[in-house]
């Protein structure tokens, strides 16, 4: 029972997605309204998606498991790790705040998340916390006791809504991620010039056509060969590149019905074994 | 000769760097010759009807944003000058904040109005998944909008979008890899029928060739895609002079950078059968 | 990149729209050279560098499906339903829409719930690895998955990929390119379809094409490479572009005229990580020289 419950869900889910798909899209010109396909669909996409984030936070668990282990054992890059774990608990606490901000107690709310700042058209200026922006006005969190009021869309000049948590996500995390690839730049050169060998007709093809699309893709390329990098690289890219990806996705996308019509008969099993 | 094998790669890294900040600081602008698929990008934007409603993706993150934001900053120039309204979906969740800064620094330049002119939906999780809901049901996949968290039929623009893409007359996705247009095109434009146009990292590229020009209308490829599209885009949007200007001042960088791949190339195989005729005698 | 800014910058700033504060400037700067020294060795601030960008990056990735995947599609959705069961014009049920087909509130809860139900087995796993409550999600999203990729992608990737082929080889008024290419397409792919094919004995035809094949993909591979060059580099030239936009006057702390470089957040934490480098070089333990 243990295999077969699990077989039996994916059998399911899977043909009722695939039936779904065949089901008529609905379409108001044509007179072709929803039906209970479409909200099975719907559903089980939802619960995806659902299952989707929670198995990330599975992730997340195991990253804090895996860290704390190696703090507590006393390894050599142990602050490193207490480094990685505070800065990751402190962004989420942050984030978290400014995410259930209308659900904060006042001094959490005043600790967390810096207040946005409301300039009104009488020339004043409102200090507090904007929750949502409603079709009659903003719904304010102002005052010593964080009472919420609202401020009519016709009132409000400019606002100014700071954030610790975008602040935080493009000074260290966007510069810290954009570096990392950029490293890419530097190992591509040294890997061209280590392992880049034309050995054989084939890698000297390789190498050709790489040079050869290096130069028609810039302006300098096009003027030392008079135009001919350019429509070379054109001819490679819209005949010979188009053939072999072509051929490729082709190849690949019968393994995926393959391995899909496995999969979704009840046959393919492997997923289940650990 | 032979020794040249054995050099230090920090070397190497030197002359990179070297070479990219010198020319970058030279700062000499080398304009590009629009290709065919950008330039059909660009048709394909200009020539909806005014008040047509676009999807626009953002799939991508730092690490891309290098060659996907200019596209991103461009395309929305380009929409909101032609007065088309904006639907702003995320698949990447690291996307929504680059997204946010482009809409809060371009749409007050055209006067639009936040919920008749375009809305944000944020980021939704779960890659073919979220796609095939937003192909569905935009109203299922989105019930709320990600700035002022309000309901969807609160707003004028969302209500002119129906189930089954109905109202979407074209799916723009700034793309970086996956899920990105290789599963925009199955779940939306061989499904529904949405046409699509895409701007890509370099890397993804050479994989879009195959669904171009018949499922995939036109694509800006690489940071050499983006500089053409700007060229297009900024005669009629002076705001986009000065990014145009930045992109073609990369051009030249870039350039010389390939002559110095092209070089190492060719050094490094002259001084391996170099070493190999050494060996040999 | 920066735009141009008329505004000088503040010290700390945490509105978006402002002009980039000098705090965030030294740290962009900082940490951005302290990932480039490794380029140089692995030493202690690119290692502090490398756990503060996992530790950010977990935070941020959770926060995002935390939002999309728990607070909209299960709280939100689930506080719209029960709202829904009393939100009727006479005070009754009021229909809730699932892919725009109206479903009983009731139902919609009710199903809605069985995703909640899942998500406790998927959590499981943080007690027992291989604990077998956790398969039941695992099995559903595995058959979700399958049967949307199966669907899609023999539409788009092969039905279409190979009626997009089958186009006229030389259609009347076609140059000698056009047909050329045309050529190239159809039997290029067909060669490197049958260099896919290892369930045949490859003879002198089969083997011919598959040579042919190969050729193809070679120059598919290295027009790949070219691309890929491409983009790293670009990637570069946007790190080298901000660091210099945060090394102009504007962002200098004191200092007139060409000393103001001096001040500025990329020459100031570019000497901070040269010093690092150089300590750490210093003290790490030096080989003992033989016969010493």
């Amino acid at each position: 029972m243990k295999r077969e419950i699990p077989i039996l869900l994916t059998v399911i889910c899977g043909l009722l997605v695939t039936v779904a798909f065949f089901a008529p899209a609905p379409d108001d010109a044509r007179g072709i309204h929803p039906t209970v396909w479409q909200a099975i669909n719907s559903e089980l996409l939802a619960w995806a998606t659902v299952l989707v984030a929670v198995a990330f936070l599975l992730g997340i668990a195991n990253v804090v498991r895996i860290n704390l282990r190696q703090v507590a054992a006393r390894h050599p890059d142990r602050w490193y790790k207490v480094v990685l774990l505070v800065s990751m608990f402190a962004f989420l606490v942050i984030g978290l705040a400014e995410m259930h901000e209308s659900d904060l107690p006042a001094p959490l709310l005043r600790m967390l998340v810096p207040a946005d700042r409301i300039t009104l058209q009488s020339g004043g200026e409102i200090e507090g916390w904007i929750m949502e922006s409603t079709p009659v006005g903003l719904r304010v969190r102002e005052g010593e006791a964080l009472e919420e009021r609202v401020i009519p869309h016709a009132e409000v000049a400019s606002i100014v809504e700071p954030s610790l948590k975008l602040w935080i996500y493009f000074k260290i995390f966007a510069p810290l991620q954009a570096t990392m690839f950029a490293l890419l730049a530097f190992y591509v050169a040294s890997a061209t010039f280590r392992a880049f060998r034309a050995r054989s007709l084939e890698a000297t093809l390789l190498l050709v056509a790489g040079a050869v699309v290096m130069l028609g893709q810039v302006s300098l390329g096009n003027e030392w060969t008079g135009g001919v990098a350019g429509e070379v690289k054109d001819f490679l890219m819209n005949n010979f590149v188009k053939a072999a990806e072509r051929a490729i996705v082709i190849g690949a996308s019968f393994g995926v019905l393959a391995t899909g019509l496995r999969i979704v008969l009840g046959l393919e099993r492997s997923y289940l074994s650990e | 000769m032979a020794g040249t094998l054995d050099i230090d790669r920090r070397w190497i890294y030197l002359a990179m760097a070297l070479l990219v900040v010198g020319l970058y600081a030279f700062g000499m602008s080398r304009p590009l010759a629009p290709a065919p698929e950008s330039q059909r990008y660009f048709d394909t934007i200009e020539k909806l009807p005014e008040g047509s409603i676009v999807l626009f993706s953002a799939d991508f993150d730092p690490a891309s944003a290098a060659e996907l934001k200019p596209m991103f900053h461009a395309s929305l120039h380009h929409m909101f000058r032609r007065n088309l309204r904006v639907v702003s979906v995320c698949t990447w969740p690291a996307a929504p904040p680059f997204a946010r800064a482009a809409f809060r620094e371009i749409a007050p330049q055209y006067g639009k109005v936040y919920g008749r002119d375009w809305v944000e939906l944020g980021f939704l999780a779960g890659d073919d998944v979220a796609l095939g809901q937003i192909g569905q049901s935009l109203r299922s996949a989105y019930p709320q909008d990600k700035v002022n968290k309000a309901p969807y039929d609160d707003f004028p623009l969302l209500r002119d979008v129906g189930d089954s893409c109905r109202g979407i007359a074209l799916l723009v996705t700034i793309s970086a890899g996956f899920p990105g247009i290789l599963e925009w095109i199955p779940q939306l434009t061989s499904r529904y029928g949405v046409p699509v146009v895409a701007g890509t990292t370099a890397v993804q590229t050479p994989s879009l060739y195959p669904y171009y020009p018949e499922q995939l209308l036109g694509f800006l490829g690489a940071i050499t895609g983006a500089t053409e599209y700007l060229q297009l885009v900024a005669p009629g949007t002076p705001a986009m002079a000065g990014l145009r200007d930045e992109c073609q001042r990369r051009m030249l960088v870039q350039e010389w950078s390939h002559v110095l791949i092209i070089g190492l190339i060719v050094l490094g195989n002259v001084a391996y059968f170099a070493s190999r005729r050494r060996r040999a005698a | 990149m920066l735009v141009l800014q008329a505004a000088p910058p503040r010290w700390f700033d945490l509105d978006p729209a402002a002009t980039p504060d000098l705090a965030g400037a030294f740290l962009i700067t900082l940490l951005t050279l302290a990932v480039f020294s490794f380029l140089y060795s692995d030493n202690p601030i690119y290692k502090l560098a490398e756990h503060l960008f996992i530790g950010v990056g977990t935070a941020w990735f959770t926060m995002e499906f935390y939002e999309s995947g728990v607070l909209k599609s299960l709280v939100h959705h689930l506080q719209g339903a029960f709202v829904a069961l009393h939100g009727g014009a006479d005070g009754g049920p009021r229909a809730v829409e699932l892919g725009g087909y109206a479903v009983a509130p009731g139902w919609a809860i009710t199903w809605r719930l069985l995703a909640v139900v899942l998500s406790v087995m998927l959590l499981a796993r943080l007690v027992r690895r291989d604990a077998w409550v956790s398969r039941w999600p695992l099995a559903l999203m595995i058959g979700i998955y399958a049967a949307l990729k199966m669907t899609g992608e023999t539409q788009t990737k092969l039905v279409k990929q190979i009626q997009q082929t089958m186009v006229p080889m030389w259609p009347k008024d076609a140059s000698a390119a056009e047909v050329a290419g045309n050529l190239v397409l159809v039997l290029g792919l067909v060669c490197v379809l049958a260099h896919f094919i290892f369930t045949y004995r490859r003879g002198r035809v089969l083997g011919g094409l598959s040579r042919v094949g190969i050729i193809v993909l070679m120059l598919a591979f290295g027009s790949r490479f070219g691309f890929a060059v491409l983009g790293r580099i670009a990637l570069l030239i946007e790190r080298v572009s901000e660091l210099a936009s945060y090394g102009s006057p504007a962002y200098a702390l004191a200092g007139e005229g060409g000393l103001r470089w001096a001040t500025t957040p990329t020459f100031l934490t570019g000497a901070i990580i040269v010093l690092v480098l150089v300590i750490a070089a210093l003290s790490r333990p030096r080989a003992a020289t033989p016969g010493a």
